[in-house]
């Protein structure tokens, strides 16, 4: 028996064969033709099978309301339907007599470089897709596409390098129990797909190809990341109880995704999601995300893309929005330092970029190149919208101050040029660096909102560097310490009548979530996938009790007692 | 011989799923569609064509529609870029 953890991308447990998914490196022969007719006749059927198949998926995923992935398919199959593309693959057969396969691979690596030449990432990932589809048809042609979907005869827990929604889209998902694969991450389009059917996924196994053999029995834990490689009897027969109960558990949080959530007594806890790539909200809006908690505009300004403009950056707060049917949006201003650039920005390498010139600070530094214009942005795409602004990184009261000074200068410049904005959009702040929950009861004065960024203001108050595996071990949000600091900010808050939020990754966490409701948070910012499990432990939760338990907790002091007071509050099956 | 000069609205301008969309509804119609960006010219009914021209938000670009139905092909073209390809 072997157990090995890697990252959870969608939930669920299961326990079955292992099947290697190997996926031999397309060749493509290059052979001369006679018959160009026939070569002909060869890529155009290849082709309209394939699009048959594409487009076979794409209604059995639009009835389950995937629009995200229907909309990548049929990207897919207008790639399939090219006329520019078969032409040019038609012009090869018939001026260099050569075999189909050779042929579509030329004319579609042209596209491809064509593509990747653009001078943009998205763009460049664009021309993966081409060479996807292409390879997709030659293996057609090559009669190898239906190795996969033939070998796979009885339920198994598939194991891959990384898997492509078009990899998905062959299997027979009834065959399917869970995906084990070595590369891939939670935004991508195969994770969401393996969530939509509800198969369990975990990624980020480095070197598990190499560990698992064919004839291998495997558990896969979605919830919590673990994989166990020949489980033992005992192993074997909890974990068979815990799909089971799993199974239940998930499927009332599922039919209750979209309900408001109350705690078992009455409290209404709301639940918000995280987002921090826009191909994530339509799962977040189908998850039952209440707004966001946390939108990151990071994504708008990293790697080696121009700085949107503020015209740009208004339109996209706005769509945002309203593609959440215009429920509350929390943008919070740009968090960048040297450890997460954006080429444009000429920022120095710093020995310590988590202390260094980044956030808040960096943004006061870069006021006309960056900062007024995303000021700018967000008061005008909050004109009669629920948008409001957050600030990262705040460490003392001065820089709110200096800051709303700002803001005024930035809508007075809106109004000389007679741009319609939001006077009064609420402004709030991340509670992340300790000085900043030490002097709650001064910031509740200046601000409106408080969200919580319990993964920073635990690396900040234990001294532990998030990014360095050989002291993360000791990172743990349920540290009395981080607890006081919270339960300090909740306090100062609601004396004014100001809410807390909690956007960090303890809001996730089955075993945090009882104690943060208990010393009294009033809203969990999580990543859209965990929103139903969330939702379905706060109703679980009887507030009251919670509150007893917390006050416990504070005073413990040790974290394996927490552990004890909390387990009356966590369903069974997340303990 | 139409011609429409219209700007891309959408934030990434013509990528995949847009240029997806535009080539799909040049398809519709039985008249030569080309877009015309800068020095290039992409055939309107090939997404890869439309997609090499690496046009950005915002950017302007210009329909030409030759045959039979030009004037009802350019005039939806250029509407259905101006609606932000809805």
């Amino acid at each position: 028996m072997k157990v090995i953890s890697g990252t959870p991308v969608s939930s669920g447990i299961a326990i079955g064969a292992a099947y290697l998914l190997e996926k031999e490196e397309l060749r493509i022969p290059e052979y001369s033709i006679e018959d160009t007719r026939r070569e002909e006749m060869r890529i155009k059927q290849a082709i309209t099978i394939g699009k048959r198949e594409v487009n076979s998926l794409i209604k059995a995923l639009s009835k389950n309301k995937c629009t995200e992935e229907c909309e990548i398919l049929e990207a897919h199959i207008s790639i399939m339907e090219d006329p520019e593309l078969l032409d040019l693959t038609l012009s090869f057969i018939n001026n260099e007599h050569k075999n189909a396969e050779y042929c579509l691979n030329k004319a579609s690596e042209h596209y491809a470089s064509m593509i990747e030449a653009i001078d943009d990432d998205y763009m460049k990932a664009r021309a993966n897709d081409v060479r996807e589809i292409s390879g997709l048809i030659i293996s057609r042609l090559l009669g190898t596409d239906k190795a996969v979907s033939h070998k796979l005869k009885t339920p198994s827990l598939i194991v891959a390098d990384t898997i492509t929604v078009n990899e998905i889209a062959r299997l027979n998902k009834d065959l399917v129990l869970g995906f084990i694969t070595e590369n891939g991450g939670i935004t991508d389009h195969a994770a969401i797909l393996a969530r939509s059917y509800r198969i369990p996924f975990v990624t980020g196994l480095r070197g598990v190809l190499a560990e698992i053999n064919g004839t291998d029995e495997l558990m896969i834990d979605g919830n919590k990341g673990k994989v166990i490689i020949n489980p033992d009897s005992v192993e074997r027969s909890g974990c068979i109880a815990q799909r089971d109960k799993w199974n239940d558990f998930y499927t009332a949080a599922l039919n209750k995704a979209s309900e408001s959530t109350f705690t078992s007594d009455g409290r209404r806890i709301k639940v918000y999601a995280n987002i921090s790539e826009k191909n994530f909200i339509p799962d977040a809006v189908k998850q039952g995300a209440e707004g966001v908690g946390l939108l990151r505009t990071e994504f708008l300004f990293l790697g080696s893309s121009d700085i949107p403009d503020e015209d740009a950056q208004c339109h996209i707060y706005s769509s945002i929005c309203d593609s959440f049917g215009g429920r509350e949006i929390i943008v919070r201003t740009l968090d960048i330092g040297s450890d997460k650039k954006n080429t444009k920005l000429n920022l120095t390498d710093e020995e310590n970029p988590a202390l260094g010139l980044r956030g808040l600070r960096l943004c006061f530094q870069k006021e006309t190149e960056l900062f007024k214009p995303q000021i700018k942005a967000i008061l005008r795409s909050s004109f009669k919208r629920n948008i409001k602004l957050m600030l990262p990184m705040v460490t003392s009261v001065e820089e709110v101050r200096k800051f709303k000074a700002l803001l005024e200068v930035c809508k007075a410049e809106l109004k000389d040029k007679c741009m319609e904005y939001n006077p009064d959009i609420s402004i709030g702040i991340m509670i992340e660096v300790p000085s900043a929950a030490i002097l709650a009861d001064a910031f509740t004065d200046e601000v409106d909102f408080f969200s919580i960024g319990t993964n920073d203001l635990t690396q900040y108050t234990l001294a532990i560097d998030r990014t360095n595996s050989a002291v993360s071990y000791l990172n743990e949000g349920l540290h009395p310490a981080v607890l006081e600091l919270i339960n300090k900010t909740i306090k100062s808050a609601h004396k004014k009548n100001k809410t807390v939020a909690i956007c960090g990754e303890l809001a996730g966490d089955p075993k945090a979530i009882p104690v943060l409701i208990g010393i009294g948070v009033d809203e969990l910012s999580v990543n859209p996938s965990s929103i139903p499990v969330v939702k379905e432990i706060i109703r679980n939760i009887e507030y009251a009790e919670a509150k007893k338990i917390s006050q416990k907790v504070l005073k413990t002091y040790d974290k394996n007692k927490i552990t004890s007071l909390t387990s009356g509050l966590i369903p069974e099956i997340l303990k | 011989m139409e011609e429409r000069t219209v700007t891309v609205k959408d934030k990434i301008g013509l990528h995949a799923r847009t240029s997806s969309l535009f080539s799909k509804k040049a398809m519709m119609f039985a008249s030569e569609v080309k877009i015309v960006f800068g020095q290039k010219e992409a055939n309107g009914k090939s997404m890869l064509a439309i997609m090499s021209l690496g046009v950005k938000h915002g950017m302007e670009i210009k329909i030409k529609v030759n045959g039979e139905d030009e004037k009802k092909t350019a005039e939806l073209l250029a509407e259905f870029v101006e609606n932000n390809f809805a």
